[in-house]
């Protein structure tokens, strides 16, 4: 697999231009996720969310999956970007760009990423609501030491 | 030995700093680094804290050596 490409920022990411970073000639499709801040989380309202990550450990651990990912399916390449700082309803949190020959193996590949993503990247998310804010937690039974 | 600390998300804001640096002895696991901040922190007890050494996910039991980093967490919550 061609070297992925792991990004943090606190500028907006584009999801398009993510996915077409790299568009590998042996590739005939590219899944692409845009994950992006949702208003309504369980009927509460979100003002805004806040990320924070430990940004050295964040990058080699995106590194790691985009690596293991290649190892699990047919995949051509990987990008993972990820947003930190103060985002706003429907502002790109996430971009996952899988490039692959063919599509099935890109949409398998997508949807582990980001599952292993929310349970070993270390970001953290605060949610900014009208009446207070929270620090989110994942699943803290995830076996992940 | 000396040991670095991270502390990050709410353990950051329940801690009131986000490194610093602590002695402990030879023999020190991750998870007696943790102790140790609980001791001082009470707010830490009410949570799953989670370890990092080095920058890896790491186990309580993992025995620290000198000039280690060692950060503290809660489950990660990105994407």
């Amino acid at each position: 697999m061609l070297e992925p490409i792991c990004r943090l920022t606190t500028e907006p990411l584009d999801p398009g231009k993510v996915s077409r970073l790299v568009v590998p000639e042996s590739c005939g499709a590219t899944v692409t996720l845009d994950g992006y801040v949702r208003r309504f989380t369980k009927g509460r309202e979100t003002l805004y969310l806040v990320y924070e990550a430990y940004e050295s450990m964040a990058l080699k651990e995106m590194r790691k999956l985009a690596v293991e990912a290649s190892t699990l399916f047919e995949i051509g390449h990987v990008t993972i970007a990820h947003r930190l700082g103060r985002l706003e309803i429907g502002e790109t949190s996430v971009v996952i760009a899988v490039a692959s020959p063919h599509r099935r193996a890109g949409f398998e590949a997508c949807e582990w990423l980001i599952k292993e993503l929310k349970r070993k990247v270390p970001i953290w998310k605060k949610e900014v609501y009208a009446d207070g804010e929270e620090w989110i937690e994942g699943d803290p039974s995830a076996d992940i030491a | 030995m000396k040991i670095k600390t991270l502390f990050f998300g709410v353990v950051g804001e329940i801690v009131g700093m986000r490194e610093s640096e602590i002695e402990v002895s030879d023999d020190a696991t991750a998870g007696d680094v943790l102790a140790e901040y609980e001791k001082r922190f009470d707010g830490l007890k009410r949570r799953k804290i989670l370890i990092a050494v080095d920058e890896s996910h790491a186990p309580g039991e993992l025995h620290l050596q000198e000039g280690q980093c060692v950060a503290f967490f809660t489950a990660v919550s990105g994407g």
